[in-house]
């Protein structure tokens, strides 16, 4: 029995079966995986085998706030889904904010598990012990925002939080997401999976509260956070007022904001254009998650000819997937193309780099007219990316088909030569970072469970200076493996976990997250944590994840870059002369698997999974021979 | 003589006249300190009180590489500059 911060119940809805339970959530597993991330890789692992159909209902998506969201402490309104990745065939797990995360809270529950696959379109509607399995056939071939409008007047509830799919989920593309409000489950293709279960939207509203299980101790910790927040140098005003956008300004000066399919990274400052100034011309307000006092989402309409009325919230990443790694240096365009991947439920940046990786092959001659549906796909043409969003979303044969499954599938399509130029890794399209001027956070890319994925190990150090916990030259490679393993469990223990926004632990609380996470997480629910302890959920869930990801086929040849990031040198800017040469990567995964205590082969070792307390991944391993 | 490019963003370029660069002399074997303090002898009280607290120590948050690497990386403040060193200056940033 919880004494708080968990709600102690785990729903399960199988859609082939129709049949709705209630369990218990298991007081060992909140203990060794706090929530949110850890409770879904948990539960991937358990009941999923790697080698599933992604797309086949066996595959599950297992959605998880943590014990902090629905509390009164600070931005914890967070949510991860984790299912097996159909862009990766690895874990995939995403994140979202916003007001859906502690709905699931409100409503009895930690953990909602999706199973099966309805025959026809459905959706979910909770509340509280309420739970309903709802004909969504009308539903279906609607977009994101339609679709909550009408369920809210479905339901007969204005309040109710809602996450959803649109036209890309329902037609299964592989960069798919769930959107809930304007935020989303983005990257992975997590809506492709909904799609396939053929589950159009999760519509909760709870009437309850998360307890505390020490409301004075959790006081405390939660008064040292907010305070922390105050003294944090970004977080007030400059963070709350520009929001991620201001970070085009460093990572353009810095010579790592991608351009052009990463064919020209420094060559061209494209702060001038899509920068932090540009940008905030076109602010109509700011929007805060649940519980958040930051609320950094800067809200931004459009203007001119084509793009009026555009209205939506991109992020730093978006003004990289949709402006510089295509070319395109209209912040219209960003926004407009911006709110046409929410409508339609597209992750951004897969989109957007898929989009660049045809762009490039189109100017080298191995895409043609013919193979665009006549669109001319030359780097800027602003136009053409909203038109193959809509290809994309709807899966329009020709060009639609050919990029709406991204990157690695696309270069597979078109075969020869085409594989060079593709920015992915693991299948996950590449952050807007250029990991060659930013050595470690590239390594996080190569190494994460989740593929290129920049929020499962952010290296802030290498981006913002931080000194935490040392110093670090971005450029070199020695040191590199050991500080990726560092912030790869920091960032699963103190933000995926608990679950927390990750711009205020590196914002305010970057040298003491575990502690601080431990304080909150230990007084929310009273299970004593230690600072350690966080840490080690940290590793463990890592751990776990990467037998997973071997169950999935995946090896150390999978933890590597593009060969572009590989064969070629930045040419000018601030990252000018860099590249990572494979002498280089091999050198940065010998150390990071040491410092993992993994074998050179990328497997962890016995010794390494019994001080995680991971029998049930030592079994896989050894089943599979490997151990 | 050295000359060393300078290049900021945001609210550190607004407070030095807007110039996002900047080409900087100093003398033979300056250090960043040097370069910082010959900059706020230029722009006034305003960019001296954002960048530097009362102990004469670079403020939370604000970030100085040079070529590419953070002076915490290096000897600080009293990192030694070369001609033709490129030195990047940021106010604090976060996010992404
Ligand atoms: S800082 Fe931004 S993303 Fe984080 S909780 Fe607040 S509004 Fe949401």
């Amino acid at each position: 029995m919880f004494q708080g911060g968990y709600m102690g119940k785990v729903l399960r809805v199988n859609l082939t079966t129709k049949k709705v339970s209630v369990e218990d959530l298991p007081e060992k597993i909140a203990r060794d995986y706090i929530g949110g991330a850890g409770f879904g890789v948990k539960y991937l692992f358990d009941e999923v085998p790697g080698d599933v159909d992604s797309l086949g209902p066996d595959n599950k998506l297992i959605f998880a706030p943590g014990p902090l969201s629905g509390t009164p402490a600070p931005c914890a309104s967070r949510m991860a889904v984790t299912t097996k990745s159909p862009l990766t065939g690895a874990v995939g797990m995403s994140l979202s904010g916003g007001y859906f995360p502690v709905e699931l809270k409100f409503a009895g529950y930690d953990v909602l598990i999706i199973e099966g696959q309805a025959d026809t379109p459905v959706y979910l509607h909770i509340r509280d012990d309420k739970v309903a399995i709802k004909n969504a056939e009308k539903l279906w071939g609607m977009d994101t925002q339609i679709t909550q409008s009408i369920i809210k007047q479905d339901v007969n509830d204005h309040n109710t939080r809602i996450a959803c799919i649109g036209q890309a989920g329902e037609n299964l593309s592989k960069m798919a997401a769930i959107i809930n409000e304007r935020r989303a489950f983005g990257r992975k293709g997590v809506g492709a999976v909904m799609g396939s279960k053929n589950l159009k939207a999760i519509a909760i509203r709870g009437s309850g509260q998360v307890p505390l299980a020490n409301p004075k101790a959790f006081e405390t910790a939660r008064k040292f956070m907010l305070e922390a927040m105050k003294q944090s140098p970004v977080l007030y005003p400059e963070f709350s007022k520009l929001g991620t956008p201001m970070v085009v300004d460093a990572t353009s000066a810095m010579g790592i904001f991608p351009s052009e399919n990463y064919r020209n990274t420094g060559e061209r400052d494209y702060s001038t254009t899509i920068g932090v100034e540009a940008s905030i011309s076109r602010n109509k307000g700011s929007e805060h998650c649940y519980g958040c006092p930051v609320g950094c989402t800067q809200l931004k309409l459009a203007q001119g000819r084509g793009y009026e009325g555009g209205m939506s919230d991109p992020e730093y990443e978006t003004y990289y997937s949709l402006g510089s790694v295509v070319g395109v240096e209209s912040v219209d365009s960003i926004i407009y193309n911006d709110m046409l991947c929410d409508k339609y439920g597209l992750d951004t940046m897969s989109v957007g780099v898929t989009i660049a990786f045809a762009m490039e092959l189109f100017e080298r001659g191995m895409l043609t007219a013919a193979d665009t549906n006549g669109l001319d796909l030359r780097f800027g043409n602003h136009q053409a990316v909203t038109q193959l969003i809509e290809e994309i979303a709807f899966r329009r044969e020709g060009i639609g088909a050919l990029l709406c499954d991204g990157s690695r599938i696309m270069a597979e399509k078109v075969g020869g030569e085409a594989g060079d130029f593709a920015m992915h890794i693991k299948g996950l399209e590449l952050p807007a970072y250029d990991p060659r001027g930013a050595k470690a956070h590239g390594l996080n890319f190569a190494t994460s469970y989740t593929g290129a994925d920049h929020n499962r190990g952010y290296a802030f150090q290498e981006v913002f200076g931080i000194p935490v916990p040392n110093a670090y030259d971005r450029f070199a490679v020695a040191g590199k493996g050991w500080l990726t393993k560092w912030n790869q469990d920091i960032r699963c223990a103190t933000t995926d976990c608990p679950t927390m926004c990750g711009f205020l632990m590196d914002m305010a609380v970057p040298a003491i997250a575990e502690q601080n996470t431990a304080d909150l997480v230990s007084s929310a629910s009273g299970i004593a944590l230690t600072k350690e302890d966080v840490g080690m959920v940290g590793e463990r869930v890592n751990n776990l994840a990467r037998v997973f990801n071997i169950s999935a086929g995946f090896t150390r040849a999978d933890d590597t870059f593009p060969k572009r990031i590989m064969a070629e040198t930045i040419k000018e800017g601030g990252s000018s002369g860099q590249r990572i040469s494979q002498e280089d990567l091999n050198l940065m995964l010998d150390e990071y698997y040491e410092a993992r205590n993994w074998r050179q082969d990328g497997v962890p070792t016995r010794q390494k999974l019994a001080e995680l307390d991971l029998p049930e991944a030592a079994a896989v391993l050894v089943a599979r021979g490997l151990l | 003589m050295i000359t060393v490019e300078i290049t900021t963003i945001m609210g550190i370029k607004a407070l030095m006249g807007g110039n996002k660069d900047q080409s900087l002399t100093l003398s033979d074997g300056a250090t960043v300190a040097e370069a910082l303090d010959q900059l706020c002898k230029t722009y006034g009280l305003p960019l001296h009180e954002r960048i530097f607290n009362d102990a004469q120590q670079l403020n939370p948050g604000i970030v100085v590489f040079v070529n590419g690497c953070v002076i915490f990386a290096l000897d600080g403040l009293e990192t030694p500059l070369q001609d033709g060193d490129a030195v990047l200056i940021f106010p604090p940033v976060g996010g992404g």
